[in-house]
């Protein structure tokens, strides 16, 4: 593949809801207040770019609940996986995890939301836009990267980093990869690093209850609503570092999600931490669904993280940038 | 207080949170940023990023790279001699920045002379009387925590944030000054507003502010305030002094 090409490939005609340019994010400013941003759900990115033999990292178009109206400019192809939002190209339907190929003027739209919540719709070579600090990602929150640091308009063109036409296998994605039906989910977590602050009814409360996502869920983080979580001496503590997936319990003892645009500092008790193999499917949990969480140790955290990666290598492993590891 | 021993402890399954007290002080951030140079001068494998603030350091780290319990016994014996040095950077930079304390750019004057009891020259004047320290960055990118602020200007925090606090508002609020670099929710009392830019992607520095620097606000009329407004559109721009010592 040559790369370094900008080849104007899709027109949006109607926008979705959120729909933004992402990737694997962008790592090391958080002590300057950036936080990572990239894909809510990095395993269905992931997929979506090895279904084209893209890096891991290319940018794709994250469509989050109310997806876009799009017409493709050229021929080609693109690679559709996470939530299954009704896509359809030219009225005829489209299942996610495969890879689809389209003529110029076709048009890919989506209609009621059946599976999931984010769908990631990849083209060949990536989507082109400017590296801001190293990714491609859309900050909406602090206006930057991706298209102007926003989500879709109407008019937008996107342009893919090689000719989209280059002979692609129409292959899919083995079903055991593929999003697995909306239920309850259970997320599991490291304790802390505030476990202390919390009344032991508080605690048994947090990992005995199911919670409820509201409608304030966003990128930035995730509102649930359940039984209040009891702290012993307040919910303020000295302002530190948020890691990603921090569960969060301000004063009206209901957990916030910390995500991948949150302010990377914050003054509120953690109760507990969800492990980085679980982080994706928050993102795929819609409003009104429930979420309950199980404490793990770090060594099942690590494991479960390097079996899934391990797992999907076995299907295809990731493609290795020239010189980079 | 500062804790007797530093206390290491996992926060999430990639990150490592050491921390030194519980409280908003230059004693307690002291060994947070000693502990930050001696880190850096280490090449420590599976280390991806520090983030420093107040009270503690969180290390992000790669579990592939290195595994939890040998970093946290290296971290323990960095933050133990951390904690035993004296010294603090030689000479950090001091910021002197422009804040207009009038009007509109100040909203929440009102309230804070009330719940204080000082009038507005004596909140003016209390908070451009000292260099203080920026402990931290967070919040949204290049927001700088600033203090430790003088009791008598301790106000609380709004009980419903704004759903928008302009760019360039400088608050206080639990003991501490913030600027807002970019119009966001917040929730703490704008006090007044800067005209100069605090983060640009363009500048090589990305931030105005570092975490260790010294800062003084300096008032200025609605007039002087429009005039630097007027040309601050990069880094720097209208920050008039910028010194070591």
């Amino acid at each position: 593949m040559v790369e370094g090409l900008s080849i104007p490939y899709i027109k949006v005609l109607r926008p979705g809801a959120q729909s933004s340019l992402q990737d694997l994010g962008r790592l090391g400013y958080q002590s300057l207040g950036i936080a990572e941003a990239g894909a809510m759900d990095r395993y269905s990115l992931v997929q979506a770019n090895r279904l084209l033999n893209n890096h891991d990292n290319s940018a794709a178009l994250e469509i989050t609940l109310v997806g876009p109206k799009l017409r493709f400019e050229r021929t080609g192809t693109f690679s559709l996986t996470g939530a299954d939002l009704s896509a359809q190209l030219d009225g005829h339907p489209l299942a996610p995890g495969r890879v689809y190929r389209t003529e110029p003027g076709q048009v890919l739209s989506f209609g009621p939301r059946i599976n999931g919540m984010r769908a990631y719709l990849a083209v060949p070579g990536g989507f082109d836009a400017p590296l801001v600090l190293g990714s491609r990602s859309t900050y909406v929150y602090a206006g930057f990267g991706g298209l102007e640091g926003r989500a879709l308009t109407k008019g937008d063109v996107l342009s893919c980093l090689v000719e989209p036409e280059v002979g692609q296998e129409l292959t899919s994605l083995p079903e055991s990869f593929l999003l697995p039906p909306d239920g309850p989910r259970v997320l599991r977590v490291i304790i802390g690093p505030h476990e202390d602050r919390f009344t032991k009814e508080g605690i048994e409360t947090f990992f005995g209850s199911s919670f409820e996502v509201t409608s304030e869920s966003n990128r930035m983080g995730y509102r649930l609503e359940g039984p209040r979580i009891g702290h012993t001496d307040g919910p303020i503590v000295v302002s530190e570092a948020t890691p990603l997936g921090a569960v969060q319990v301000p004063g009206q003892g209901q957990p916030v999600l910390l995500l991948r645009e949150r302010g990377t500092t914050g003054g509120y008790t953690k109760i507990a931490c969800i492990i980085t193999a679980d982080i994706d499917q928050v993102g795929q949990a819609t409003p009104g669904s429930r979420i309950s969480f199980r404490l793990v140790g770090l060594k099942q955290a690590h494991h479960a993280e390097r079996e899934r990666w391990q797992s999907l290598d076995s299907w295809r492993p990731r493609i290795e940038k020239k010189g980079v590891k | 207080m500062i804790y007797p021993k530093p206390l290491v402890k996992p926060s999430g399954d990639r990150a490592l949170r050491i921390t030194f007290g519980d409280e908003r002080s230059l004693r307690v951030n002291r060994p947070v940023r000693a502990l930050s140079r001696l880190i850096a001068s280490e090449a420590l494998p599976g280390l991806l990023e520090m983030v420093p603030t107040y009270a503690s350091l969180t290390v992000l780290y790669d579990p592939d790279a290195i595994d939890y319990d040998a970093l946290a016994g290296r971290l323990e014996d960095l933050a133990r001699q951390a904690s035993e040095q004296e010294t603090i950077e030689a000479s950090p930079r001091l910021l002197t920045i422009p804040v207009c304390y009038e009007g509109d750019y100040a909203p929440d004057m009102d309230y804070i002379c009330d719940y204080t009891g000082l009038d507005r020259n004596q909140v003016v004047g209390l908070h451009t009387a000292e260099a203080y320290f920026v402990f931290q960055l967070g919040f949204t990118p290049g927001c700088p925590f600033i203090g430790p602020l003088q009791e008598q200007l301790h106000v609380p925090l709004m009980q419903s944030p704004r759903t928008r606090t302009p760019k360039g508002a400088v608050a206080i609020s639990v003991g501490q000054t913030v600027i807002y670099p970019r119009a966001t929710p917040g929730g703490m009392r704008i006090v007044g507003r800067t005209p100069v830019q605090l983060f640009q992607l363009e500048h090589p520095d990305l931030t105005l502010f570092k975490p260790g620097d010294r800062v003084r606000f300096r008032a200025v009329s609605v007039q002087e305030y429009k005039a630097i407004e007027a040309r601050a559109s990069a880094l720097y721009d209208g920050v008039e002094s910028l010194s070591h010592g």
